[in-house]
């Protein structure tokens, strides 16, 4: 078993420990409510880790590609199809404002298209301005941090925050079952956690940010994977 | 104890000891009455006490219906008995899930609950990748809902049942009947006051004038 305050936990595994607190732990009616309250919570602790950075190839249908789950906005797009003998061309284009205002050095990406210039984000879609030749973009973007059932990645750290989120809200939503006293115990706990949580979560996405966007920058010109 | 040897502490309790019953309709008149005492009981001890004692608990393995199966969309197995019901929310289920009693499916408390949480993406999302099962207390059933794939065919069932005798696991010569000893003893209690009271009151007869 994996340890550490980053490693990715199972939304079934606080579920379980949240259901042993509020004493229902014989019972799986309530399941699918915990499902969304967990899903729910993770989005509402607001810290920088519920937000990744992503990189994936999208094919072109009709001069559009659809935007994956959880799409937030774009950092860079790259025309698949544009390279000659490995070499990425020059169809490369970034969201300027968007690095600019993540104090990416200017110098990496001012001599590029911006991403305005290409094309807008419609009805789910990415869809290009104008006539291109390319059946494939590698887009670099800014997303929630999602499963592969589209459930938010919550993380050890984490853990605490959402169990007494589920517990405050069952047993408001049960409030005949568990005392006044109860509740409000639940629910200082997780404004504690959740204050907790957001000011860890900025000081390391203070010390990381910068050089996370720089990475992806680098790497998308060069047309090499990046590391975060 | 076996179901036996409760039916006779009840028959040298409430009747007065040794009988002679060549048809042993007073055994299966008491057992019956057993059974119906237990069911009122429990519901009672469980509503004051909150919790549900394990000794209740029966496990058994439903039968698959394979003529009301929908491929597609749901299963439905069989229940031996109806399980105790509690109060309007509640039931008496432990475990539905699969044969090595560690997956336990998630349950809807019926249809119409299940149908309003595919309302919810993330709900849907997790119903579609997970068995949802629905118990059917008019049919004594168990549904399985999921969308196309792999429907599970063989589930175990814990729950605390009606009638513990039509559990087809349980053998009434050896295993221990289902009952606490508290539970029991509130049986007791119940079957003298209600059903021996009624067995053994006189009736005024108005027909009779003298």
């Amino acid at each position: 078993m994996k340890r550490g305050v980053l490693t990715p936990v199972s939304l079934k595994a606080v579920i379980a420990s949240a259901k042993q607190n509020l004493r229902i732990a014989t019972t799986t009616e309530h399941d699918l409510m915990l499902y969304r309250l967990a899903d729910e919570c993770i989005s509402q602790i607001g810290t920088l880790d519920g937000f990744v950075k992503m990189t994936r190839c999208f094919d072109i249908e009709d001069y559009k590609f659809e935007l994956p789950e959880g799409f937030i906005r774009p950092i860079a797009i790259r025309l698949v199809g544009t390279q000659t003998d490995g070499v990425a061309g020059n169809v490369l284009y970034f969201n300027q404002d968007f690095l600019r205002q993540c104090d990416c050095e200017d110098t990496q990406f001012r001599n590029y298209s911006d991403l305005q210039a290409t094309g807008q984000l419609s009805d789910g879609y990415w869809v290009f301005n104008t006539d291109i030749n390319a059946t494939q973009a590698v887009m670099s973007y800014y997303g929630r941090n999602l499963d592969e059932d589209c459930m938010m990645v919550m993380y050890e750290q984490q853990e605490r925050a959402v169990r007494s989120y589920l517990c405050w809200n069952f047993t408001r939503i049960f409030y005949d079952l568990y005392p006044r006293d109860v509740r409000a115990e639940y629910m200082a706990e997780w404004t504690a956690q959740r204050r907790y949580l957001i000011g860890e979560s900025v000081q390391r996405d203070f010390r990381n940010k910068r050089q996370q966007i720089g990475s992806i920058v680098s790497a998308i010109i060069s047309n090499h994977n990046f590391s975060i | 104890m076996t179901r036996k040897q409760y039916i006779d502490i009840l028959m040298s309790d409430l009747v007065g000891g040794d009988m002679f019953d060549e048809m042993h309709s007073s055994i299966r008149l008491v057992g019956g009455l057993l059974e119906i005492a237990r069911e009122k009981t429990i519901v009672a001890y469980i509503t004051q006490k909150k919790t549900i004692p394990a000794q209740l608990f029966q496990t058994t393995y439903p039968i698959f219906r394979k003529d009301a199966q929908y491929d597609e969309c749901f299963t439905v197995f069989n229940l031996p008995s109806p399980i105790i019901q509690l109060d309007a929310s509640k039931d008496s289920i432990g475990y539905i899930g699969g044969m090595n009693g560690t997956t336990p499916y998630i349950r809807s408390h019926d249809q119409s609950d299940y149908a309003n949480s595919m309302q919810h993406p993330i709900m849907a999302s997790i119903a579609n990748r997970e068995p949802v099962c629905v118990y059917v207390p008019e049919f004594s059933l168990i549904q399985i809902n999921k969308t196309p794939g792999n429907l599970p065919k063989r589930i175990m069932v814990s729950a605390v049942f009606v009638d513990p005798t039509k559990v087809p696991e349980y053998n009434e010569e050896i295993d221990d009947y289902p009952i606490t000893q508290d539970i029991f003893s509130m049986a007791k209690d119940y079957m003298l006051q209600v059903d021996i009271k009624q067995l053994l009151a006189t009736t005024t007869d108005p027909k009779n004038k003298r």
